[in-house]
């Protein structure tokens, strides 16, 4: 005889058992699965990241102050007086130059530490986890050391640059505002090679030693194997590395931030810094947004040439 | 013949012309050798002095910079170090950068492992697009994102909290996290699976018992790497932590930096304090920061 509580339970389909059950049955079917799976990562991406850009995107429409509470509409207004200031144009090219320069070092220096920890020696183990070390070191650690060390009054590297006779005078490799720039390429290099000799070296572990025991037999030398066999087979990572890397590169923020907050005056106010210069010391936010508005329309160029030239989803999509 | 051949045969003959075979090998274990340990010391001076820094009293610092410290194996110098714990609230900080990243570890492991399982166990519409527009944030800088997220947070009451700067971690840990683990269930052969549906297992059941056990170095991979950012963030942590008490200990320590005075052993006593976390899982993880590398491929 069926009871009221029965009825009710096959209306609603109450799982009787715990919250393992409950996940059993919605694992079973397929909407519910996608909901399980897909959704938290879609939710958090929503609330942290699309939504924050919608707002800087809507925001750089507004004439807004941080100190008054009322948006004024004002169309592109924004965008039109950001983009004829010669100070957004300055600090454009400087974060090419700083992006163009920073990969460029980072991609020999990488490439050629990868190819040296690829080989096996003894304590190999050790030399990676000593080159990898600055890779997961903090930041602002790298940029303090950094500030040390290239101190103009009492650096260790103007100490042993005299020393060995290189140079005579001190130099002030930071506030300098010549060479403050190139300075900060080379420090924000230390740390950020080490993640293409990682990308890189993983790509070259997965090489089968047969191409070059073939290599050997057929006659070729080091550099010939290099070429016929290294080279095609990490081309692929090194032209994303340059992509990806680059644009990061271009919009980096913290270790400039760190060394030279943007100074000595200008020199290394970077497209980022700007921004930050923008919002939290003039309080400009429709300005700051519409800066980062234009930031967000090179990253989609980037994020096209990157979907067009390397098609990522193919590769792993089935 | 080409001409890389050449000269790569004109060399071996040059240097093979003066040493004979067992030579040749010891020379090039030498210069292999030399290269390495260059290498290393090259990446590893900073951290020695950083170390040598903060052991020393602040005078010697900033007037007769030495290579060794040997005054100090005279006097250990601690004080830099009992100072940020006795006049800083390091310990406060220190909590609070643990804290953020687990939290940040937790969501970013525990929503790309679901993820994953569900773009690669699952047909369903749109999913490269969707997969796409998560790797193009996987581009987004941390200022691009901290400076509305600041507007935002600011006005749903996140600022300065836990949550919020965790979500900050993540809207960076995530994508990349999603796609690793994206391609790792595809390494992981569905048959397992398959086998455990024909002994009547649940979905679920196989879920929880064949291929989360299989994905567990690129979940270890995926941790690593959400670490790495949150440990490391410094622009978002400053942006959305403007309460001292709340802050992580990177922008903790840009405050021993004032205007006519730089803490100098402060600060690199708590970048050594920083740094050791990431030493040890360097040492003990490598091979799953490979591993990792290897199956995300970005």
């Amino acid at each position: 005889m069926s009871t009221l509580q029965d009825t009710v339970n096959n209306w609603f389909r109450i799982p009787k058992k715990s919250w393992g059950g409950l996940l059993e049955t919605l694992f079973e079917d397929k909407k519910a699965l996608i909901g399980l799976t897909v959704g938290p990562a879609t939710l958090l991406m929503l609330f942290a990241s699309f939504l924050p850009i919608l707002w800087a995107l809507n925001l750089s429409l507004y004439d807004a102050g941080a100190l008054s509470p009322t948006w004024t509409w004002v169309g592109t207004q924004n965008y039109v007086e950001v983009i004829n200031s010669p100070a957004y144009w300055d600090a454009f090219w400087r974060s090419v130059s700083f992006g163009f320069g920073s990969v460029a070092v980072q991609l020999v220096v990488g490439v050629g530490t990868a190819l040296m920890l690829s080989r096996e020696f003894r304590g190999v183990v050790l030399a990676r986890a000593m080159i990898f070390l600055p890779y997961l070191i903090p930041t602002v650690v790298v940029g303090m050391v950094f500030r040390l060390m290239l101190n103009g009054n009492y650096g260790i590297i103007n100490v042993f640059l005299i020393d060995i006779g290189l140079i005579n005078q001190p130099i002030g490799w930071l506030t300098e505002g010549r060479i403050a720039l190139p300075t900060l390429i080379v420090a924000n290099s230390w740390k950020f090679a080490i993640f293409i000799t990682i990308m890189v070296l993983a790509r070259l572990q997965s090489i089968p030693n047969e191409f070059y025991e073939a290599a050997t037999m057929n006659g070729a030398g080091p550099l010939r194997k290099f070429r016929d066999i290294t080279f095609p087979q990490i081309k692929g990572v090194i032209l994303l590395t340059l992509l990806l890397r680059g644009i990061w590169m271009f919009n980096k923020f913290d270790i400039i931030y760190i060394m030279t907050t943007g100074g000595p005056g200008q020199a290394t106010t970077t497209l980022p810094i700007y921004i930050f210069e923008m919002a939290f010391l003039n309080f400009r936010l429709g300005q700051a947004g519409a800066i980062a508005g234009t930031l967000f329309g090179f990253l989609g160029i980037g994020a096209i040439v990157y979907f067009v030239g390397f098609n990522p989803a193919e590769e792993v999509g089935r | 013949m080409v001409f890389t051949d050449r000269v790569s045969n004109r060399i071996q003959s040059f240097v093979g012309g003066i040493l004979p075979y067992q030579e040749r090998l010891q020379v090039r274990k030498a210069a292999l050798y030399l290269v390495v340990i260059l290498t290393c010391a090259v990446m590893m001076f900073p951290m020695y002095w950083m170390l040598v820094a903060s052991i020393q009293p602040y005078d010697h610092i900033v007037q007769t910079p030495t290579w060794f410290p040997t005054q100090v194996i005279a006097a250990l110098q601690i004080d830099a170090y009992i100072s940020v714990f006795a006049d800083r609230n390091f310990e406060r900080w220190y909590f609070n950068s643990v804290l953020v990243a687990i939290i940040a570890i937790v969501s970013t492991v525990g929503a790309s492992t679901l993820a994953g399982y569900g773009l690669t166990r699952v047909q369903f519409r749109g999913r490269k697009n969707f997969a796409r527009l998560i790797l193009f944030s996987y581009m987004f800088p941390p200022i691009l994102l901290a400076f509305p997220q600041y507007q935002i947070w600011r006005q749903i009451g996140l600022l300065n909290s836990y949550i919020g700067i965790s979500v900050a971690h993540i809207a960076i840990s995530l994508p990349f996290g999603m796609w690793m683990m994206w391609k790792f269930f595809q390494t992981v052969p569905i048959a397992y699976e398959e086998a455990a549906w024909m002994n009547g297992a649940s979905q679920f059941h196989s879920f929880k018992d064949v291929a989360i056990p299989m994905a567990k170095p690129g979940m270890v991979a995926v941790a690593i790497f959400t670490f790495a950012v949150s440990w490391n963030d410094f622009t978002m942590a400053t942006i959305l932590l403007p309460d001292s008490s709340m802050q992580t200990l990177p922008p903790a320590v840009q405050t021993f930096v004032q205007q006519n005075y730089v803490y100098w052993g402060q600060i690199m006593a708590a970048s050594t304090l920083m740094s050791i976390p990431p030493f040890l899982l360097v040492y003990k993880l490598q091979e799953s920061i490979l591993e990792g590398f290897r199956t995300g491929g970005l």
